[in-house]
């Protein structure tokens, strides 16, 4: 197997970033537009115009930054797994022509979409800066809290990415899943309206933890929840071991069938 | 400010380790000893924060 390249990791990243707004006249600027538009529609439309309100604070636009907090790391996590599963078949041109590792195929995908999140928690940040908003001493640990989740969505990618090579379904298998992934997060309402049933069962769902750990820091105004982060992080590793296993375990015949 | 020192020395350990296994340990092991660097990072950071630093 050949080893991890980074110069060839960060040239593709780069060349994915542009090609996304190849030809049009704003180019990159397009990056900074979508976040702006998006973090608008949650907090004037959905905060103040619709008035929708978070039970349990007064303050005005707390369903919008609730929303916010929870769709940001949403979107980074799920559009990571979502190019990953697709990343051998569609990269297949390099991988038959140049010697490369094919996990860092994903390494590209993780920092491409590392940079729309950045854009993004930076747009946010800055929105609740100039609005006056109270920011918790936890913000500091929201790096750690995204490399976590982005380790996650690698182990979970690199498992589908692997499966799809030899059963194409699982590429809208694993589309279908996290649209439900998505509804059975507590993201756009909170988790107290769920039933007891669900309510106990939502404790299992990893992305509650993380996405719940967001919510805590910009909307509560609290640390997240440590001793559940520190079992999603051995949760996380477990899973990814298991996925460079598998892969190990049939990396020969992924290149064969490619 | 004592959060961020802690954060900020528990991340030069774990690229000083990261560096280390990059450069000494051979490529086959490499990614497994990488996972097992990544894994005592992060547990770290979310066990010995709260422990040490918020002191919850």
């Amino acid at each position: 197997m050949s080893s991890l390249n980074v110069s060839f990791i960060l040239e593709i990243t780069r060349r994915d970033f542009t090609e996304r707004f190849a030809g049009s006249v704003l180019g990159s600027l397009w990056a900074v537009i979508w976040p702006l538009v998006n973090l608008f529609i949650y907090i004037v439309i959905f905060g103040k115009i619709m008035g929708a309100r978070l039970p349990g604070t007064s303050e005005m636009n707390a369903y919008g930054i609730y929303l916010a907090a929870g769709l940001i790391p949403w979107t980074a996590f799920s559009g990571t797994i979502n190019r990953s599963v697709s990343v051998f078949i569609d990269k297949k041109h390099i991988i038959t022509k140049v010697n490369t590792s094919l996990p860092s195929l994903l390494v590209y995908i993780c920092l491409s979409e590392s940079i729309t999140y950045l854009i993004s928690m930076t747009v946010f940040i800055l929105i609740l800066f100039f609005q006056g908003h109270d920011f918790h001493r936890g913000m500091i640990l929201l790096p750690f809290l995204y490399y976590l989740q982005q380790l996650f969505a690698m182990a979970v990618g690199l498992f589908a990415a692997v499966l799809n090579v030899f059963v194409r379904d699982v590429r809208e298998i694993t589309g279908v899943t996290l649209q439900l992934w998505f509804w059975f997060t507590p993201i756009v309402y909170v988790a107290d309206i769920l039933p007891g049933v669900v309510h106990k069962l939502i404790v299992y769902n990893p992305m509650y933890i993380l996405v719940q750990s967001y919510q805590r820091i910009f909307v509560f105004n609290d640390y997240p929840p440590f001793h559940a982060l520190v079992l999603l992080t051995v949760l996380t590793h477990a899973m990814l071991l298991f996925s460079f296993v598998l892969f190990r375990f049939l990396e020969k015949d992924i290149r064969d069938f490619l | 400010m004592m959060e961020v020192m802690f954060l900020l020395c528990w991340t030069a350990i774990f690229v000083g380790a990261v560096f280390w296994v990059t450069r000494k340990v051979v490529s086959r092991n490499r990614i497994y000893l990488l996972i097992l660097v990544n894994l005592f990072f992060l547990a770290g950071v979310f066990y010995l924060f709260p422990l040490w630093v918020v002191g919850l």
